[in-house]
């Protein structure tokens, strides 16, 4: 029969594994999740003096469309060579073109995470319409001309056929976004930056083939060894130009900082106990509204995207 | 090591926009194309109620028969993830197309100064194009990564410990841009400042 000690001794193993089993399904639940995109392209896409505007686009035929499931860890130009590949059939100038997507008249960043691009341009719509909104999808449209570089990263590199090398494009900016939250993380950009050939390629080639194992082994390389010296933190507020890219210590005079700590500092007017919380803070999709007065760090480690930042979206609460 | 802040950083901004604005010139030489510089819109804004940006637009006019033309846009505003100030820029032709590809700047490389062929310029300068989060649009930037080490090293030769807070500042952001600002990408534009009226 166990003693006293040792029942507690092993009462606390069973909850570590336990906690440890909990949070090695969170992550994968995370990275398996997904987003139903329904793309349409429109005819006048193909034409050079095409219509433009919105009544302009009911009256043209009925749009063709393409339905696909992405992942939320993962990024729309990776989806391109489907989407070419089906579309070719009525546009067979498409592989030539710069493409790009448009929600709701605006231009979409094809450089930001999707799951990411879905909680701030769709999310607020959908907030508060739980129901209606399980298994609906989120309508993109497909523009092949007139590519609004002023607002979104042209794609400057080209294969030999002289189309967009949409992965040389997506990799630079993965590395670039690496290199930054590593010199937050660690102080340098050196991890990032002495990856050998063989791990920078099964790191894009894990991100391209959504390979969790692979993924995390390399990024494991990237990360700090030990303490991370501030957190990679980015905060958006949709329909306004609010953008926190903010370095956070995990913690602060030896106490450990929660997300409700760099919200009441950020957005003072949104959160606080001055004016409570009139926000709601999203994290890939979900309520982080239980998760404030957590560690930022473990919130970080759970959430953060394939460029090791965490995005947090905050939708005032109506 | 001198360490730049946010805080300073907008403090004294507007005092180094000055200092560009008295100091920016274009570097005629005997042989090569005779220019201008001049300055079209200038200013320092405050973005969100912590982060500042300098704004600023510059043409550049070759005084040659050919009147080559360019404009470049560029913003100067705090890095928090580098610690280190941040220069975005961008040029349009005498159309205002943008040229965000490297390989279109080629026809400029007199007026910008560089080289004939500058395939050697292509190779040691890695601009990213990338989105300016301050203003939300399209720019290019040399990646900060090294910033923070080079600029510290530089900066600290020229800034005296009894200089005042503002002199450490202005020396610390005239030495940064020199070595990743405007008159680093573009070897005809000259910032060489002096701080004894400031």
């Amino acid at each position: 029969m166990a003693g006293k000690g040792e029942s507690a001794g092993h009462n606390r193993v069973v909850s570590l594994v336990s906690a440890a089993s909990e949070l090695i399904e969170i992550k994968a639940r995370l990275w398996n999740g997904y987003i139903n995109v329904r793309i349409l392209l429109y005819d006048y896409e193909d034409n050079e003096s095409g219509p433009r505007s919105e009544n302009a686009r009911e009256n043209t035929k009925k749009p063709k469309e393409f339905l696909c499931r992405i992942y939320r860890f993962s990024y729309l130009t990776l989806q391109l060579p489907n989407i070419i590949q089906y579309f070719q059939d009525f546009q067979p100038e498409l592989a030539q073109r710069q493409l790009w997507f448009e929600y709701e008249g605006v231009p979409v960043k094809w450089n930001l995470p999707v799951g990411f691009l879905y909680d701030f341009l769709h999310l607020p719509s959908v907030v508060g319409d739980i129901e209606g909104s399980s298994g609906r999808s989120w309508t993109l449209v497909l523009r092949t001309q007139e590519y609004p570089s002023e607002y979104i990263i042209p794609f400057i590199y080209k294969n030999h056929d002289s189309a967009p090398d949409y992965d040389r494009c997506l990799k630079e900016v993965i590395v670039n976004q690496l290199k930054q939250s590593s010199f937050v993380l660690n102080g340098n950009s050196r991890s990032i930056m002495s990856l050998s050939e063989t791990n920078s390629a099964k790191l894009w080639n894990s991100i391209k083939t959504h390979n969790l194992p692979v993924y995390e082994s390399v990024n494991k390389k990237i990360l700090p060894k030990d303490r991370a010296q501030r957190l990679p933190i980015k905060i958006y507020i949709p329909g306004t130009a609010t953008i926190i890219q903010a370095p956070i210590s995990p913690t602060k005079e030896d106490k450990t900082t929660s997300l409700r700590d760099v919200l009441e500092t950020h957005l003072p007017h949104l959160f606080g106990p001055k004016n409570g919380n009139i926000a709601v803070p999203y994290i890939q999709g979900v309520d982080a509204g239980s998760l404030l007065d957590e560690s930022l760090q473990t919130t970080w480690e759970i959430f953060k995207h394939l460029d090791n930042f965490l995005y947090i979206v905050v939708i005032p609460k109506n | 090591m001198y360490q730049l802040t946010n805080e300073i950083f907008n403090r004294y901004i507007t005092d180094f926009n000055d200092l560009i604005l008295d100091n920016l010139t274009y570097i005629n030489t005997t042989s090569s194309t005779h220019g201008s510089i001049n300055v079209l819109n200038n200013y320092v804004k405050s973005v969100t109620p912590t982060k500042c940006i300098c704004y600023s637009c510059i043409e550049l006019i070759a005084a040659k028969e050919d009147r080559k033309y360019l404009k470049i846009e560029f913003t100067i505003s705090y890095s928090d993830f580098y610690s280190v100030p941040k220069l975005h820029f961008r040029m349009y032709n005498n159309m205002d197309q943008l040229l965000l590809d490297m390989d279109q700047w080629d026809e400029y490389n007199e007026l910008l100064g560089m080289s004939p062929d500058n395939e050697e310029y292509k190779k040691d300068y890695t601009f990213t194009i990338e989105t300016n989060e301050l203003l939300n649009s399209t720019w290019m930037s040399i990646h900060p990564c090294e910033t923070l080490e080079v600029v510290g090293q530089f900066a600290e030769t020229s800034i005296m410990e009894d200089d005042k807070e503002k002199i450490k500042a202005l020396k610390y952001l005239s030495s940064w841009f020199g070595t990743y600002g405007l008159t680093r990408i573009f070897p005809r534009i000259s910032y060489r400042p002096t701080f004894s009226g400031v």
